[in-house]
């Protein structure tokens, strides 16, 4: 079966004139036809175009991807295709250019097959947040898929692409992982370019992807990283080609466990997933040791100001004049403001934009965004602490699995409470994965992998290993085969 | 009244910052606040401040944000906004004395880059997507009587 396959398999199939990217195209639409009404997982379909697009590669091949097809999650901009980030703000919006990882994967040679439903503007753990209405986990359709991007995890997860685009906030790439059992990695901050990609948190946002595998994985970062000039906060520095890095030996490295991952919170079943993964990982020669990261409690409140706050800024633009949602016969340039952005938003995201406007706003501004970029700092340093004395960091990615659609949507709070393994690498600003390690009641649990500040090719490596040692990684769900 | 074990998946944690025997230093409240009551402590000698935004507050960040909201959403905005403050009070219990704020994961500031103009966009690709335009101008209502 076509999708039971790796990205290099594929690829090389396709080279040895196995079969062409028109076939491999045209198997995962199929699939597409079959489960993606089902899920909910794609907002926008770009069927006609994926099929010329690989009749054209089958011309004139060339692309160290070509041929792969691959699914964008709606926040990331696609010339002459709708990009809505899941809001009626932008339902109408047909981006006019590409973002960077959309051209880089592009000129890599892969075949877009549709964009990716995700929570509003990335606000949200579980995908119901969305304007298009929420995304199923393919595991179990009563649960959530997790959040934000859901629909590109759900999609990889039922084998609609062998790969597809995420960001990462604070977790919307590793939760939705963890949720729905594939890989996910969340490179360092400023590795993958922000140009095209809808901003949310602008000191926390990170483009990343989702595969099957770490290996699948390794292939597609390789090809979506690099300096962007376009993007102010993209850096300077080389990327290696990611699968070379891939030797399947982690002898000898040693992995922190901060004991904050692993205390009150945690439950028992993806404990038990967790405590056999690192023993796995025990068993292929790493070192195993417990490190304290103390301000880890901090890192829910410090994120719950920060991002709203960028949010707020950032989400300025949205005005109902120069494109997206404008609201009907406004009488005034205030009415049209006000009733576009309140028509135009969702809910959880004018929560945001609210708490945004209120930390910022006169007289309370030192004490919770100045206060927060300070206590941001203290939990960066328990990274840079950790990572004088380890190579890696092991932990969950969730405190549970996924949780059944409605179960927390009422409740912001209990929703936020859901990132705290997440949000701390987001703060810190180093790379994270999400590595299928099992499953709890027929739900998978991810293992958290955590890496120094550019060192995927170590996260990724960590992770391959032990993909080549189990098989968490190859389970489909049912129905989903 | 206290929130107990069972209420967890649904409560929200805030720390009690006064001395004494805790329940684990912290306590429920979402449901205090659900219920109309001031949060409390497990320990009932501790009376709790925390930040309550009022109708009227959620008004002016409303209009801070240039958000329209109908009247009757403000309630349920207040109650959810104050519970999200009172996470993010715990932030208090940090001595950030000495810490200097952190606006770059990297530490890094932005590149500059040298002052040459540089392709301008396309100017009717860009206004083909904008909800009113004349002229190469966006369309506002009135603003000047």
């Amino acid at each position: 079966m076509m999708h039971e396959r790796s990205i290099a398999e594929l690829i090389a199939a396709r080279a040895a004139g196995e079969f062409s990217a028109a076939d491999i195209t045209a198997a995962y639409l199929d699939r597409i036809d079959t489960h993606a009404d089902t899920l909910n997982a794609l907002i926008t379909r770009t069927d006609a175009a994926a099929r010329e697009r690989a009749a054209a590669l089958d011309a004139r091949a060339d692309g160290a991807l070509a041929g792969l097809p691959i699914i964008h999650k709606d926040i990331f901009c696609t010339k002459g295709v709708k990009t809505s980030c899941a809001s009626r703000m932008l339902d109408n919006f047909i981006a006019p250019y590409n973002a960077t990882v959309v051209e880089r994967l592009h000129a890599a040679g892969t075949v877009t097959l549709g964009k990716a439903n995700m929570d509003e503007f990335a606000m949200g753990s579980s995908n119901e947040n969305s304007f298009y209405g929420a995304v199923k986990n393919p595991w179990n359709l009563d649960f959530v898929p997790g959040g934000s991007s859901g629909g590109s995890a759900a999609a990889v997860a039922a084998g609609l692409a062998p790969a597809a685009t995420g960001t990462d906030t604070g977790g919307s790439i590793r939760q939705p992982a963890a949720f729905c059992g594939v890989t996910g990695i969340k490179p360092t901050y400023g590795r993958v370019s922000r140009y095209g990609m809808i901003a949310f948190a602008s000191s926390l946002d990170q483009g990343g992807c989702f595969a099957r595998s770490a290996e699948d994985c390794a292939h597609v970062l390789t090809a979506m990283a690099g300096f962007d000039e376009r993007d102010s906060t993209s850096v300077e520095r080389d990327v290696p080609d990611y699968a070379s890095q891939l030797t399947g030996d982690i002898s000898g490295l040693t992995i922190g466990l901060p004991r904050e991952y692993f205390a009150e919170g945690l439950e028992a079943g993806s404990r038990e997933v967790i405590d056999a993964a690192i023993d796995q990982m025990k068993a292929l020669g790493a070192n195993v040791v417990e490190i304290d990261m103390p301000h880890t409690d901090l890192a829910v409140s410090t994120y719950y100001v920060i991002a709203p706050a960028e949010a707020s800024s950032n989400l300025a633009r949205f005005d109902g004049v120069r494109y997206g949602y404008r609201c009907a016969d406004p009488v005034d340039l205030d009415d049209l403001y006000t009733r576009s952005r309140a028509e135009g938003f969702g809910p959880e995201v004018q929560r945001r934009i609210m708490m945004g406007a209120y930390v910022l706003s006169a007289g309370y501004y030192d004490a919770y965004y100045l206060k927060a970029q300070k206590t941001r700092r203290l939990i960066a340093g328990d990274f840079h602490d950790a990572f004088a004395k380890v190579d890696l960091i092991a932990a969950p990615v969730t405190q549970a699995p996924a949780f059944p659609i409605g179960e927390k949507a009422d409740d912001p709070v209990a929703m936020y409470l859901n990132d705290v393994y997440t949000l701390p690498a987001s703060l810190a600003g180093v790379p994270g994965m999400s590595v299928p390690a099992g499953f709890v009641d027929g739900l998978p649990v991810g293992l958290q992998l955590i890496a120094p500040w550019f060192e995927e090719g170590r996260l990724l490596n960590a992770a391959h290993s032990y993909q080549q040692a189990t098989d968490w990684h190859t389970r489909r769900p049912p129905g989903f085969e | 009244m206290l929130a107990t074990g069972g209420e967890r998946g649904n409560a929200r944690l805030v720390e009690c910052r006064q001395p004494g025997a805790h329940d684990r230093g912290i306590f429920y409240a979402t449901f205090c606040r659900r219920a109309g009551m001031a949060p409390v402590c497990s320990n009932p000698k501790h009376e709790i401040t925390t930040v309550s935004l009022t109708a009227d507050d959620v008004r002016k960040v409303a209009r801070l944000a240039r958000l329209g909201l109908d009247e009757g959403a403000i309630a349920e905005y207040a109650t959810q906004l104050s519970s999200i403050l009172d996470v993010v009070d715990h932030l208090e219990t940090a001595d950030t004395d000495n810490v200097e704020p952190m606006s770059h994961p990297l530490d890094l500031t932005a590149r500059l880059r040298p002052d040459v103009a540089q392709a301008t966009v396309d100017r009717e690709a860009f206004q083909a997507i904008a909800p009113d335009t004349a002229e190469g101008l966006y369309r506002v209502p009135k603003v000047i009587e």
